[in-house]
């Protein structure tokens, strides 16, 4: 099987939101994800990230937790209550790794949990995953 | 400690020679010669059997005051016998003359020697430098006192803290216990009390204010008002003389230190009382500050060398009184640290010290078991923990406490540990994240180089090593860090003293952070001088700090510059660097606390929280100084890196 990496598609009908305070990190997730031609918007704060979404609803957020002012549980607390944003697939992408954060995350309703260092291939297939998650929804 | 002992001594020899003339205890004249010869013979050989003899008429007469006065010389001479090196009596054996001395004065109902019993005690200990347990018997004895309403057991025991704190220079403690003496003295009925005179305790609280303040004066006023005997009269004329001197008036000075010197009991009331008189005198005469500081070297007591710097400012002489005063804090310095460390050394012995050391260890094995990449660093991490907890610890007993110090102690050592256990937990967390975000973007960034081919364009693949190559840094910086903390703890820090140039270590300072800037900001270094300067110093530990203060900068400022100025301050005899950034500054109540370990002003910016401390360490050993400049206020932050250009002999190498 060829491995994800080495597929290409065009995936461009998708709106991915990318969430972190570090803009290497953010840089990263964007080149990984490069050979599936997202449409990919970056936000380096909770604030921002919410803006984002008020401007744009996306189809899945990759989100990092800690973060200055809003952070990333918070995020997706406000998402969640708002009808208009609750459906939208949300990744967390974290260096917190203690089981109490990976909880506390689906608990506030993340779809998934990532630990940082990202390990690519893990990445690919959970955002895949998700997007066709989000396909069979809106079928 | 002297100073006390000769009070009590003092006090004693009051009581007894007036005791000489009319048989002031009212016991049987049969016994009273008897008492008088075993009370010469205290601490000496022929003791007992005058003891003896006092006991065995005391009982043929029926007289049981006398008998308890037997109980009393035992003790006393007991306790003065524990003193002496060699005499075989131990502290086992005091405490049991105390024991037998409450028991009988209780059950014979003569109160006042169940209460002395607590103040020979008292006394014996804090002699054997005993001071927690003399404070300890002291409030025990006030506890009960105060459970039997009795005013007398009160009014002695408070009379005792007094002595004890005033020793420990806590004026405030010294007031309180004063006030209250005076209020006992004021409402009570108990003729054992009245009989007795409450000026003592005025001139105590005069001495807890400020020399020359409105109470003081109110307290020698009522302290006059309140003198019932001839020693009284002394110490009121002793404090009229120091009044007049501190208001320039001579002549009323002259002639109450006139009064004082013609009577012979005039060291009773302080050793350094003639001492301090000459050095009145010296200052009136307008002696050389030469003279004065060697008489004032002469007296032994804080309120003595006091009064002289109060007088030498009233008659003008503002140098001479800055430069005692100088002299002052130091010698009370010195005391101080005498005192705390006796103290610490009491409590450490008693205070099972063993104990909560034993607990800390089973609070820091336990985390031990830490599971995740931190395990490896864990040793290093619980070993900078541990010391650091010690540390605190030791630091924590040095402060001195008002009152109930022991209870207090234990309770905040306790508490102490706890957050210690707190600070750690949250470091090996931090520390999770801290590592991570730099190994995040090498993972990340090797595994994007190591695609086919062709995936990315060469000059990204190039920007991705970069990435690579920069984190790795940050990563080694990160674990050299807690390498180096745990280093300076265990002592292995070592300070290498050699020919050091001042610009050399800015340039290379600068060479080695310039990497960690953010874009957009620059970093330069400044100097007003422009030919080199060479100092013996450690020049590699130097650059050390700088490094980390640059960095420090690097990592706050996200517009703007950072600027690293070097310059010889040749007055103070340092090298002076300070660097100043345009970054988001220090909140003035953090000074001090970002030199702490573990702490981050921002929680987001990447950091062990340990860099300043180990500025501030390795700054220590070389004799070197690192603060932050809290009068620098033109935003951004301003840090100061001072050497001596000729180190200190102490170094610690």
């Amino acid at each position: 099987m060829t491995p994800l990496y080495a597929q290409t598609h065009d995936y461009s009908r998708f709106n991915v939101l990318a969430v972190d305070d570090i803009p290497l990190n953010l840089l990263l997730v964007q080149k990984m994800l490069s050979r599936f031609n997202f449409t990919i918007r970056t936000a380096s704060g909770g604030q921002q990230a919410l803006d984002a979404v008020a401007e744009k609803k996306p189809d899945l957020i990759l989100l990092d937790l800690m973060m200055p002012g809003i952070d990333g549980f918070e995020v997706i607390r406000r998402l969640r209550e708002d009808p208009a944003t609750a459906d939208i697939q949300i990744v967390i992408l974290s260096a917190l790794n203690s089981n109490e954060d990976v909880v506390k995350g689906f608990n506030v309703g993340a779809n998934d949990f990532i630990m940082k260092p990202i390990i690519m291939e893990k990445l690919l297939s959970c955002v895949i995953t998700q997007l066709q998650l989000v396909e069979a929804k809106t079928k | 400690m002297k100073r006390f002992l000769s009070a009590l001594i003092a006090l004693a020899a009051v009581c007894f020679t007036s005791a000489a003339q009319d048989n002031p205890y009212g016991i049987d004249d049969s016994c009273y010669p008897l008492y008088n010869r075993a009370e010469m013979l205290v601490g000496k050989p022929g003791f007992q059997a005058a003891n003896d003899s006092l006991l065995t008429q005391a009982i043929l007469v029926g007289d049981t005051k006398a008998q308890t006065l037997y109980y009393v010389m035992r003790l006393k001479n007991l306790s003065n016998l524990g003193r002496q090196e060699g005499s075989g009596i131990t502290e086992e054996d005091v405490k049991k003359g105390y024991d037998e001395l409450k028991t009988v004065a209780e059950k014979f109902g003569h109160v006042q020697y169940f209460y002395y019993a607590y103040n020979l005690y008292m006394t014996y200990c804090y002699n054997c430098h005993q001071i927690e347990k003399a404070t300890t018997l002291a409030r025990e004895m006030q506890s009960v006192a105060l459970e039997r309403g009795d005013d007398y057991g009160r009014w002695m025991s408070l009379k005792f803290l007094v002595s004890l704190y005033m020793d420990m220079y806590d004026y405030q403690a010294v007031r309180r216990f004063c006030w209250e003496v005076i209020k006992i003295y004021n409402n009570t009925e108990d003729p054992l009390i009245k009989r007795q005179s409450v000026c003592r305790s005025w001139f105590d609280l005069a001495d807890s204010y400020p020399v020359n303040s409105d109470s003081m004066r109110l307290c020698v006023a009522n302290g006059a008002k309140a003198a019932l005997v001839q020693m009284d009269t002394l110490r009121t004329n002793y404090y009229l003389a120091v009044l007049a001197a501190l208001d320039r008036d001579t002549r009323s000075y002259k002639k109450y230190r006139d009064y004082c010197m013609s009577d012979p009991k005039i060291l009773f009331i302080g050793k350094s009382v003639p001492t301090t008189f000459d050095a009145m005198d010296a200052v009136i005469a307008g002696e050389s500050i030469d003279t004065l500081m060697a008489i004032t070297s002469r007296i032994e007591t804080f309120r003595g060398m006091k009064f002289i710097a109060n007088v030498t400012e009233a008659y003008g002489y503002e140098q001479s009184a800055f430069e005692l005063e100088k002299k002052i804090v130091q010698w009370l310095e010195s005391k101080l640290t005498d005192v705390n460390h006796q103290r610490l050394v009491e409590l450490n012995a008693n205070m099972g010290v063993a104990r909560l050391n034993k607990d800390l260890e089973e609070t820091v094995r336990h985390e031990h078991t830490a599971k995740n990449i931190i395990t490896i660093l864990s040793v290093g991490i619980m070993a900078v923990i541990l010391a650091f907890a010690f540390f605190e610890m030791a630091t924590m007993r040095k402060r001195r406490d008002k009152d109930e110090k022991m209870i207090a102690d234990l309770t905040e050592a306790n508490e102490k540990v706890k957050l210690a256990d707190a600070a750690k937990t949250r470091f090996v967390q931090n520390m999770s994240h801290e590592v991570r975000t730099p190994l995040n973007a090498i993972v990340g960034f090797s595994q994007l180089l190591s695609l086919p081919d062709g995936s990315f364009p060469e000059e990204e693949k190039e920007e991705f090593a970069n990435h690579i190559v920069n984190n790795t840094k940050m990563l080694t910086m990160l674990l050299d860090d807690i390498l180096n903390a745990s280093a300076m703890d265990s002592g292995k820090y070592n300070i290498t003293l050699e020919d050091g140039e001042m610009h050399f270590i800015a340039r290379s300072a600068i060479s080695s952070a310039e990497h960690r800037l953010q874009p957009g900001v620059t970093m330069t270094y400044e100097s007003d001088r422009e030919e080199p300067f060479n100092f013996i110093t450690d020049p590699r530990r130097s650059q050390q700090i700088l490094i980390n203060l640059l960095t420090n900068s690097c990592k706050h400022t996200t517009k703007g510059s950072i600027v690293l100025r070097g310059a010889v301050d040749e007055e103070r005899g340092r090298v002076v660097y300070t660097v100043t950034d345009t970054g988001p500054g220090v909140p003035p109540d953090k000074a001090e606390a970002i030199f702490d370990r573990f702490t981050k002003l921002n929680d987001y910016v990447q950091g062990t929280g340990l860099g300043l401390s180990i500025c501030r360490d390795i700054a220590g050993r070389m004799g070197a100084s690192v603060y932050l400049d809290t009068t620098y206020t033109d935003g951004g932050a301003r840090f100061v890196f001072e050497i001596p250009i000729v180190p200190p002999e102490n170094i610690d190498k």
